[in-house]
């Protein structure tokens, strides 16, 4: 044996050498917890043997317990427990009694049959009331073990005028129908459910007309059925085809649908959508044109469905209506995918161009990139923003030089800044990143005026690509002084600590200062945070540096922390802020 | 112990399929004989300012409304076309909270409270319900919903045993009923194209699903006796319901339930498993039939399908953690992998799809809306609702995802191989197997109604 249950038992320590022993133990103590017998009974159920069977018997009268030795003697295999149950039937009442007659059924127990019909027969048929639980309890069971005998009774039940006893008499035939010993013989099967039709209540004989469909699924009694003036009819033969699709099935329904009223098309749309063949989607977009609502609704949904490259091309010339591009987003296939990018290659107009675009976003496909590069380039400034927005999940390094030729020509434009972000993602997207860092480097060397150097300057700091550091810092160079301020915000954006060395080189500034901060911020290594802090330092003048200075300590576990903190905790302006990032300190020490 | 006796569980006389559609129709019939009404409901009409006519709006009620039903409703109200209208929850707390949510939706005070499920079935205008009490009743709130006439929507696991959604099932099909099983991944982008790839041939031969499960565990104590609250507060005898009696703690009834034997079916292993083991099916093209032999060992069951594919459960040690060495944790939770000999994906409820082989570029896809969210599921059951289809997770799909994750569980149970047979859905030459794919329910309540 693994680790299944019965190790899992042994390894909680639950079970003793003999359990079985101590099970019985309980069972027989009388002053034992009814938890304890309860337990008991489970475990007997999953571990005992027929020697457990006659210390069960007690607990089927008990109240509390007659459920727990029931599901015991359910599960302890050897027929000591089959005898008790039907000895059982002798000296129990109410729910326990109830509880030995379905354990009858469950155990197929059929020596009990005339002994259930007796008591059946005891029955007044007027006291539904008093007597229904019993009555139904002992029909079904009846039902369940269906031999003949048992079903002779059943039959019997379902011929009388008692509304009660007629309707658990069907359940019972339905049970009956369904046991194994009828399973080969449809002609039993059927005289049981014709039996439910011909004598059964309303709802009981639609469920009989759904049993007899199953067996009989042919398409003129599906046809029939689904003309029928009950709704309910209709309802059941309309879920009961979908168990049954055939390719004839299927061709009636197409023959039906042709002559039907719109009423009756609507149950046939649906039902192609289960039931369907190859004929199926050329037909129905044969029926598409002309076509109102809810029809052309019942229609959408069916092809929706279906998928497929023929049904997308049905649904294609109805990209302005909502449902319409809804199925096509879900429509299942390789091929429609194909049918949406052939679409867009060449769209009628913006709208068009707009609604493919958005549906094949939906499906989420990477063979609409060549398309939406095409739209991104050749549509009108609204399409290329979405086009542009749309590729974002696919793009990468193939697909950096094309953005940025994009980007340079969008310029100006409306759509610029999403080129932009696009060419970001496929930067961040490449593999490597720093591939893609290289080609935006060349185009920051070749930028004539800081304002043509930003953009590039942005996406190389967004990447951290550090060879690009050098050439992006050279505008701290500048003489204009907002270049400088910018670059310096720009750097201070870096997604580690790379530049503080370069910046460290400048004289002393505001901007430089809260710029370091920050990247100081994006180490984790509190060795190199202390020597930055330290080094920085002497430039912490204003009452914003110094607590910005102070919550970084406050986070960097390292005994120059400390040092650098005295100084603050007897300062009035940042006192409380220092006190606090000493308790930090503490704090994260101890951790 | 409450000495009272549960109530009758059989309604004896099933009220007709819609019947307030069919008065609805028939009244309009006689007032307006001269316009060809179509009797399908999308066919009629809608009101005005596009709101939803009420005679074409689906009335639903909810039974058994915790945190996991609150979720599901925060998702249906939304939906135009459906008006939920009662409340049925043995617990006044969770009555009055879902009245509140549902009150402050539409804007007025009309949702109505109930204790008994029977007077919510008994009710002709109600045409679906969405059952999420706790594991132990799913499957016989459901199937007794249908019986009246009630379409279901039911939260997973929809039943404990193989018995008990075999009952289900049949119960289904026998009344005519829409029934969708809550494993709400079927409707998710990511989910359905990983199951599309693997369904396609994408991925080559399949030769491998894995399905995440937790690691199986029970417990057989009770929680210390309580008094009972007075049965407006709580209706404990009707929340224990086909379960055995045991005696009031306010922790079950705050859903505490959970690992108890006797109200959680099958070790826990369906509550990852209903979904995880539907998704491999479906992946499989096995909706039709189930794994023919389950063997357990310390790491999980293997399964294996008449086709030869292999289905690994995989035991998760720490399902919400690190999930090395069988999935890439950046794909979440609840997830699936299915291996073919030219590639492989995999998924979870990141909505990432992590590839591998000759598929990885050329069909990565990236979705708007991953995540676990079940407004598409019950999108799709409201649509059915209407046009009397099956929904993606009908009750075939349902009986034969949960049987799988039965029979898996089962041979971890008993610690031995076993095979399966689809066809008679019994497990071969094991008489003990078989005696488990039942359990008692505490009479009178029975799921043979």
């Amino acid at each position: 044996m693994k680790t299944t249950f019965l190790a899992w038992l042994l390894g909680l320590g639950t079970v003793i050498a003999d359990p079985t022993a101590a099970w019985l133990a309980t069972l027989q103590n009388p002053h034992a917890a009814i938890e304890a017998k309860a337990r008991a009974c489970q475990r007997l159920g999953e571990a005992g043997t027929q020697a457990a069977i006659p210390h069960l018997a007690p607990m089927l009268r008990d109240p509390a317990l007659n459920t727990y030795a029931r599901a015991a003697l359910e599960r302890i295999p050897g027929d000591a427990g089959r005898r008790l149950l039907y000895d059982a039937l002798d000296w129990t009442d109410g729910n326990a009694r109830l509880g030995v007659i379905q354990s009858l059924g469950a155990l197929q127990i059929v020596e009990a049959i005339p002994k259930l019909t007796q008591s059946l027969d005891a029955l007044p048929h007027s006291d539904g009331e008093a007597h229904g639980p019993l009555l139904a309890t002992t029909l079904r069971t009846l039902g369940q073990m269906a031999t003949e005998e048992a079903m002779r009774a059943v039959l019997t039940a379902l011929r009388t005028e008692d509304p009660k006893r007629k309707s658990v008499a069907a359940t019972a035939c339905f049970l009956g129908a369904a046991h194994p010993r009828h399973r080969d013989h449809p002609d039993r099967q059927r005289s049981f459910y014709e039996a439910v039709r011909d004598h059964g209540l309303a709802s009981d004989r639609v469920a009989a007309i759904g049993h007899l469909l199953r067996l009989d699924p042919t398409p003129s009694a599906f046809l029939t059925q689904l003309a029928s003036e009950d709704e309910a009819i209709r309802q059941i033969a309309l879920l009961t085809l979908r168990a049954h699709p055939s390719d004839a099935l299927a061709n009636a329904l197409h023959e039906a649908f042709r002559e039907a009223p719109v009423s009756q098309k609507l149950l046939l749309a649906s039902a192609l959508r289960d039931c369907s063949n190859a004929n199926t989607v050329p037909f129905l977009a044969d029926a598409l044109p002309g076509t109102g609502d809810p029809l052309r609704q019942a229609l959408f949904q069916t092809l929706s469905h279906l998928g497929g490259g023929q049904a997308a091309s049905a649904l294609l010339p109805f990209l302005e209506v909502a449902s319409a591009r809804q199925g096509l987003a879900r429509m299942p296939g390789a091929l429609v995918d194909s049918v949406l990018v052939q679409a867009l290659r060449a769209p009628d107009n913006d709208q068009d161009a707009t609604w493919l675009i958005q549906v094949l976003t939906d499906r989420g496909s990477a063979d609409a990139l060549p398309a939406f590069i095409r739209q991104a380039r050749e549509g009108s400034p609204e399409v290329q923003s979405l086009a542009l927005r749309s590729m974002r999940p696919w793009v990468g390094l193939n697909e950096v030089p094309l953005l940025v030729s994009l980007s340079h020509e969008l310029r100006n434009a409306p759509s610029g800044e999403d080129a932009l972000a696009t060419l970001a993602r496929a930067c961040r997207q490449s593999d490597p990143p720093s591939a893609a860092g290289a080609l935006i480097l060349k185009e920051l060397q070749t930028a004539v005026n800081p304002e043509g150097r930003r953009p590039w300057a942005r996406l190389l700091v967004a990447l951290g690509h550090e060879p690009a550091l050098e050439e992006i810092a050279r505008d701290l160079a500048s003489e204009t002084d907002a270049v400088v301020q910018s670059t310096l915000h720009l750097l201070g954006a870096w997604p580690n600590d790379a530049p503080i060395a370069r910046l460290l080189e400048l004289e002393a500034n505001p901007e430089a200062l809260r710029a370091m901060l920050r990247l100081i911020a994006t180490s984790e290594d509190a060795e190199r945070r202390a020597g930055w802090l330290q080094r920085i330092a002497p430039q912490i003048a204003s009452e914003a540096e110094k607590k910005a200075f102070i919550g970084l300590l406050g986070g960097t576990v390292h005994p120059t922390s400390l040092t650098l903190l005295e100084p603050y905790l007897t300062d009035p302006e940042v006192r409380e802020e220092a006190l606090s990032a000493r308790d930090s300190l503490e704090a994260l020490k101890q951790e | 112990m409450s000495d009272r006796p549960p109530l009758a569980a059989s309604p004896t006389a099933s009220p007709p399929a819609s019947p307030r559609r069919a008065f609805l129709k028939q009244t309009l019939k006689a007032v307006s004989a001269s316009v060809a009404l179509p009797t399908y409901l999308p066919a009629r009409a809608l009101g005005k300012d596009g709101h939803v006519a009420p005679s074409n709006r689906i009335v639903l009620a909810g039974v058994g409304i915790g945190p996991r039903g609150r979720y599901d409703l925060q998702v249906m109200l939304p939906e135009k076309d459906v008006q939920f209208v009662t409340i049925c929850d043995v617990q006044r707390s969770r009555r009055e909270a879902v009245k509140a949510m549902v009150d402050a939706h539409y804007g007025h005070r009309d949702c109505t409270m109930v204790r008994d499920m029977f007077e919510v079935y008994a009710r002709p205008d109600i045409d679906a319900v969405l059952v999420a009490t706790g594991d132990h009743w799913h499957a016989l709130a459901s199937i007794l919903a249908m019986k009246a006439g009630k379409d279901v929507y039911s939260e997973k696991p929809c039943g404990m045993t193989i018995g008990e959604v075999q009952a289900l099932s049949a119960a289904a099909d026998r009344y005519g009923r829409v029934f969708q099983a809550g494993t709400q991944r079927r409707s998710l982008a990511n989910f359905q194209y990983a199951a599309h790839l693997a369904r396609s041939g994408a991925l080559g031969q399949l030769h491998t699903l894995h399905a995440s499960v937790y690691t199986p565990s029970r417990r057989y104590d009770w929680l210390p006796a309580e008094p009972e609250p007075p049965i407006e507060e709580v209706d404990w005898d009707r929340w224990l319901g086909p379960s055995p009696w045991r005696p009031y703690n306010h922790q079950y009834v705050a859903g505490r339930w959970r690992g108890h034997y006797d109200f959680e079916g099958a070790a826990n292993f369906p509550d990852w498993g209903a979904h995880t083991l539907d998704l491999c099916q479906w992946a499989n093209r096995a909706d039709d039939t189930v794994p023919l032999t389950y063997e357990a060992d310390e790491r999980g069951i293997v399964a294996t399908y008449a086709n030869g594919v292999k289905l690994i459960c995989d035991f998760l040690p720490t399902p919400f953690g690190n999930r090395d060495p069988h999935y890439t944790t950046s794909t979440g939770t609840c997830p699936v992998r299915y291996e073919g000999d030219e590639g492989t994906v995999e998924t979870g409820d990141n909505g990432e799809l992590v590839l591998t082989g000759n598929i990885a570029k050329s069909k990565q896809r990236r979705f708007a809306k991953p995540g676990t969210s079940a407004q598409g599921h019950g999108r799709n059951f409201f649509d059915c609702v209407k046009s009397r289809s099956r929904p993606v997770c009908h009750q075939e799909v349902m009986r034969r995802s949960h049987i799988a994750c039965f029979a898996a569980q089962l041979s971890w149970e008993l610690g031995r191989k076993l095979t399966f047979d689809p066809a008679t859905e019994r497990f071969v030459d094991d008489e003990e197997a078989n005696r488990r794919r039942h359990r008692a329910t505490r009479a009178p309540w029975s799921l043979h109604v």
